[in-house]
């Protein structure tokens, strides 16, 4: 390839983004398919969004010359900053749940590990502290467990219920 | 979040406390089918206050569980909360941590030994602070931090270990070269003596008339080279300085094919797998005088124990600042350096590891002294003088030799202070073969190099028939944070 080259992601909405190969290539998905395919022919991505992959490229961008940190697992903290998180990452994940979970399933699909890493931790930082009816009202979850599904479900996990 | 696929989700979860994501299983069927997925369960790290429901845990999940760490802290204590057998449900385990032992905690958990996990490959034993330094004695803490050997026969495949003491329970049926060694000095000796064809032979004690069976001292050498006026000037030596011969284990220089020989009849090796080991010393029966044949860093003994050691680790003691008195206007820091001194490991422990542990390719040592009590962390310089004989020094240096590494490729890393790495580095010292000279005036005491230099010659007689190619020595100075 040569220098200056760009390669061309196309959104599932059909938008055109023109994006250096280094910052594409923090996503395995694409970088093995610059490997199998080359990079003359735009890259489609019929799982990501325009919004969302515009998203995911600023974060390629930023991150591509500031490796991320490994984030402390589990978390010791609803606020991320304390738990190994930057200041910037921890501002890019400040975002309507929606978004987040966009982004959590773009990044599953790219590889993106460092992303996906950092979504996720998004999500258990809204559930720690909270109580099955707090986490369930938190993310529009609907229990559909059968009252003797769930009453074995809870003695089972009865220790962390009381933790 | 609904539509977010299973991994996802569990990526998710393995950011949550063990607790909290075992309450996530009652949300609903998909995330009670995300907490059950065996990979979430693959590293098991449950807090200490997780600790009273570990049974439960492994019970449901130990069977996913490849690596798993427990550290106790506080009120909970690790041998309260998990007994040995406990372990065997794990039976995909690799990776094992166990940390914040402390008083006999240790010493009650390994008490089982009634279970096999053949699948660990790596087993780290972390011990809270036990070594106490006095102004009038020491305690050593053996009674706090010591890891039965003999225990570790549950894990037949162990590769990687990392503890503190490792403590020797053996009968001499049981380990009889063990037993052999239970004085200072009662390792099998083997002198070199050159004979008047100018041939170096090694000689064993029981053909040695005249001579001490318990050490080689540098003068009997030197006499027997007929070097008198040598001689002389090293016995005033060592009247000078505490007069201690330069004893070999036999292991050192015995012929491979006899040392494998003595391995086959060698029943005893429960780390027979071993390759990687940092620990402190080992430990005989109730060994508590640090540095005694009781308890110190026992080479000979860690190669009839793990014959396949690749890299050796000998780190200093957990030292237990808050148990010891300083003096007024004594710093801590002064405290922890006076500590780290007294337990160096002096360097006479580690000659011919090489020759004892063949497959040993890398050494760290976290402090290390020569045989004048000098550690070399003070920044003392001893110098090498140039051969009398005018012998010119071989390519292999002097430290290769002694630590008997000159065969192969190998990387001696001493943990320094600030200030022994300095002088390295206002020494200018480049990495490669200059740097490996200038480490060897640290290196070597002068009272060494007779020994040596009849080590070289016997090295040459042996290597003169097979070429080999030139092996790198490679020496890093790692200072201390």
């Amino acid at each position: 390839m040569a220098e200056g080259e760009k390669l061309t992601l196309k959104s599932s909405q059909g938008e055109i983004f023109e994006v250096e190969p280094e910052v594409a290539c923090m996503s395995t998905l694409i970088k093995n398919m610059v490997e199998d395919s080359g990079t003359d022919e735009e890259i489609p991505l019929p799982n990501v969004k325009t919004a969302i992959l515009s998203k995911v490229i600023d974060y390629c961008r930023y991150h591509k010359d500031n490796p991320p940190e490994e984030i402390q697992k589990p978390l010791k903290s609803t606020n991320l900053v304390e738990c190994g998180v930057s200041e910037w990452d921890n501002e890019y994940v400040n975002i309507e749940q929606e978004v987040l979970f966009e982004l959590i399933l773009a990044a599953n699909y790219l590889d993106i590990k460092s992303l996906l890493d950092l979504t996720c931790a998004k999500v258990a930082s809204m559930i720690k502290g909270k109580n099955t009816e707090e986490i369930r009202k938190q993310f529009n979850i609907v229990n559909d467990f059968t009252p003797e599904e769930e009453a074995q479900v809870r003695e089972e996990n009865r220790w962390c219920e009381d933790a | 979040m609904n539509r977010c696929p299973l991994d996802a989700l569990g990526n998710c979860l393995a950011f949550c406390p063990l607790h909290e994501r075992l309450r996530c299983a009652s949300l609903a069927r998909r995330w009670h089918e995300a907490v059950m997925e065996p990979s979430l369960w693959a590293q098991l790290i449950p807090e200490p206050e997780d600790l009273a429901s570990l049974n439960s845990l492994l019970r449901r999940f130990g069977k996913n569980v490849r690596y798993l760490k427990i550290a106790s802290h506080g009120p909970f204590r690790l041998s309260a909360s998990l007994k040995p057998e406990q372990l065997s449900k794990c039976v995909q385990l690799e990776e094992l941590f166990l940390g914040g032992f402390r008083g006999r905690d240790l010493e009650s958990f390994c008490q089982s030994a009634s279970f096999c996990l053949e699948s660990l490959k790596s087993l780290t034993i972390e011990c809270d602070p036990y070594f106490n330094l006095g102004s009038f004695s020491h305690n050593t803490g053996t009674h706090m931090a010591s890891l039965p050997a003999s225990w570790l026969s549950c894990f037949p495949n162990l590769e990687s270990l990392v503890c503190d003491y490792l403590r020797l329970e053996v009968t001499p049926q049981e380990l009889p070269l063990a037993a052999d060694c239970e004085s200072d000095s009662a390792d099998e000796e083997i002198l070199f003596r050159e004979e008047p064809s100018g041939e170096v032979r090694e000689v064993r004690e029981d053909e040695a008339s005249g001579a001490n069976p318990s050490q080689v001292s540098l003068q009997e050498v030197l006499v027997e080279l007929g070097d008198e006026a040598e001689a002389e000037a090293a016995e005033a030596e060592a009247t000078q300085a505490t007069r201690r011969g330069l004893e070999l284990p036999a292991g050192a220089i015995l012929p491979r094919e006899r040392r494998e020989r003595k391995e086959e009849v060698e029943n005893v090796q429960p780390m027979a797998k071993l390759t990687s080991l940092s620990f402190v010393a080992v430990v005989r029966g109730q060994g508590s005088t640090w540095n005694s044949p009781r308890c110190r860093c026992d080479v000979a003994v860690l190669a009839l124990l793990a014959p396949a050691l690749e890299r050796l680790q000998i780190r200093s003691p957990n030292i237990a600042l808050g148990r010891m008195s300083r003096r007024p206007g004594q710093r801590m820091d002064g405290l922890i350096r006076v500590s780290r001194h007294f337990c160096s490991t002096g360097l006479r422990d580690l000659l011919a590891a090489g020759y004892l542990l063949p497959h040993l390719k890398e050494l760290k040592v976290e402090v290390l002294k020569d045989d004048t009590g000098q550690p070399w962390d003070t920044g003392s310089v001893l110098t090498v003088p140039g051969s009398k004989s005018g012998r010119p020094s071989s390519g292999t240096t002097h430290l290769a030799l002694a630590l008997g590494v000159q065969d192969r490729n190998f990387q001696l890393c001493v943990g320094a202070s600030e200030q022994l790495a300095g002088k390295l580095r206002l020494a200018n010292v480049p990495a490669g073969g200059s740097s490996i000279a200038t480490f060897q005036s640290f290196a070597v005491a002068e009272q060494h190099l007779p020994l040596l230099q009849l080590l070289q010659r016997y090295q040459d007689k042996l290597t003169a028939k097979e070429t080999t190619s030139p092996c790198d020595f490679e020496v890093d100075i790692v200072e201390v944070t």
